[in-house]
């Protein structure tokens, strides 16, 4: 009989113990890699997919990826397109600790057959107890949201773990990023407050959640500020961006004194630039427009004067 | 232990007169931390039950071999494997539910219960009655969490394994969902009334 109070007994046991165990995991981790990655690529493909609120089945993903998704590429903090690196095998997370200049940026470009073009761009960041992640798509103005989804790891279920339902994602669409010539990425405010400039689009963060809620915020400042040059390049050419509000003004270049009229609305006016009835303008340039007018109608009376 | 205590004993006591949860208190903590929703909880329960299950009868198969100054380290080693195990079939063949668990890896390795009934039990008995004790432990523990999980859900989100349960009419009549049951403090009085409960029925377990 083997004495088992010995020390040799012990220390034999554990090595024994340690190197079975060691075995036993790296076969199972050995054995089931090749099935656990092909799940992590699905679901990251059904995650981006989401973005645009294609909901797709385990089994169906791999096909209606390839089916919207029409190119993928890569970008730099410039706008321009870098082809070094394969866009779906970036690591966002560790991009999103780089400073801003040194990033691979990518973009999932998605055709809808009802919606059209989206750009589905990634997010990564960190919630309460771990990493937060999410995709978000953009209409092909490049500043209205078109959807949004986002996963965490561990964050509470019923507080911050909310994060991931439609109330929440919901808020989305239909927010925009640029403001005139300002790039305001979307802030997430406490429930029934307001950011503290007026023209930022924001949504409600989540009560209970607010350290979540906060990393969704910080999420989009820190990865969608790096797209704003590539944003405002693929918009050029398309529709002008919606601004905080489109002023419409009609000016009588007779009567200076009722020269005009300033409309604001909040709602996105469709427009091509250099139409003249909408002027997509910042208060600054409305101001200009107005100044012009009036100098022009202080032209025509002066002309007028001397005709006469 | 000298009494002989038959095998359907062992499995259907911890269901109730010996519930690792409301009589032993064992395993408050994850209790605490995976109940603000039924789907976790459940999820959950079912990972113990196998964890618990299939810990017991290898530390049962091994107890004579095991030394006994290291013997708390063997256990840990076994239930840690066996979690990483359990981790990773479920990423390879159930990724969504893997999803869910993944966070409360490390609570299953810390539950008391485990502990507790390698060492109680599983130490001293035979691979089959260490079996049914993991199943019933592993049972009363998530008959327990299930119970929670459901009124923290249905009274502090309104819903039950994520669908809406509280119809719209009553949020528009002024209902409104009880914050407080998503937050933890609530599981530990959910848990308190269910003791409370559960011992005016069994008057035995009453302390004097």
């Amino acid at each position: 009989m083997i004495n088992k109070q010995s020390n040799v007994y012990t220390i034999a046991y554990i090595t024994i113990m340690v190197i079975v165990v060691g075995a036993v995991l790296a076969f199972t981790s050995m054995a089931l890699k090749e099935r656990q990655e092909e799940n992590a690529q699905a679901d990251k493909k059904s995650q981006i997919l989401q973005a645009v609120h294609i909901a797709t089945t385990r089994s169906s993903v791999i096909a209606d990826f390839d089916k919207y998704i029409v190119s993928q590429l890569v970008v730099n903090d410039k706008g321009e397109e870098v082809g070094s690196q394969d866009a779906f095998t970036i690591d966002v997370a560790a991009e999103a600790q780089k400073p801003a200049d040194q990033r691979l940026l990518p973009v999932y470009i998605c055709k809808l057959p009802d919606a059209g073009t989206k750009y589905i761009l990634p997010l990564a960041g960190m919630g309460l107890w771990g990493p937060i992640w999410g995709y978000v798509a953009f209409d092909d103005d490049g500043s209205t949201i078109y959807g949004a989804f986002f996963d965490h790891q561990g964050e509470t279920p019923g507080l911050g773990a909310e994060i991931t339902k439609p109330a929440f994602t919901g808020q989305f669409p239909g927010r925009q990023v640029f403001k005139g010539d300002n790039f305001y990425p979307i802030e997430v405010v406490k429930a029934g407050q307001k950011p503290l400039s007026p023209d930022v689009d924001y949504v409600d963060g989540i009560s209970g959640g607010t350290i979540t809620s906060k990393g969704v915020g910080a999420m989009f400042d820190n990865c969608l500020t790096p797209y704003r040059a590539w944003l405002e390049k693929s918009a050029a050419g398309k529709t002008s961006r919606a601004s905080v509000s489109v002023m419409t003004f009609e000016i009588d270049t007779d009567n200076p004194q009722t020269a005009f009229r300033v409309m604001t609305e909040a709602d996105t006016i469709p427009h091509t630039p250099g139409e003249k009835i909408n002027v997509r303008a910042t208060i600054a340039e409305t101001e200009q427009a107005i100044a012009g007018a009036e100098a022009e109608a202080d032209r025509n009376l002066a002309r007028k004067a001397a005709s006469l | 232990m000298a009494d002989k205590i038959s095998n359907k004993q062992i499995f259907f006591n911890p269901f109730s007169k010996d519930n690792p949860v409301v009589v032993q208190v064992l395993g408050i903590c994850s209790c605490l931390a995976v109940t603000a929703k039924l789907e976790p909880a459940l999820v959950m329960g079912i990972s113990v039950i196998a964890v618990l299950a299939f810990s017991n009868v290898i530390i049962s198969l091994i107890r004579n071999t095991i030394p006994t100054n290291i013997r708390i380290i063997v256990q840990l080693v076994v239930v840690a494997a066996l979690v990483i195990v359990v981790n990773q079939l479920l990423l390879a063949y159930a990724y969504d539910v893997s999803k869910q668990l993944s966070v409360f890896i490390g609570l299953i390795i810390t539950n008391c219960i485990l502990m507790g009934r390698l060492e109680a039990f599983a130490m001293g008995n035979k691979p089959w009655p260490s079996f049914l004790d993991g199943i019933g432990n592993g049972i009363g523990y998530a008959i327990i969490l299930v119970i929670v999980g459901f009124f923290r859900e249905l009274l502090g989100s309104g819903t039950l394994m994520g669908f809406q349960v509280i119809p719209q009419c009553f949020y528009e009549a002024g209902y409104v969902n009880n914050g407080l049951m998503i937050l933890p403090p609530m599981a530990l009085i959910v848990v308190a009334c269910i003791i409370w409960a559960h011992r005016s029925w069994n008057k035995d377990l009453q302390e004097k």
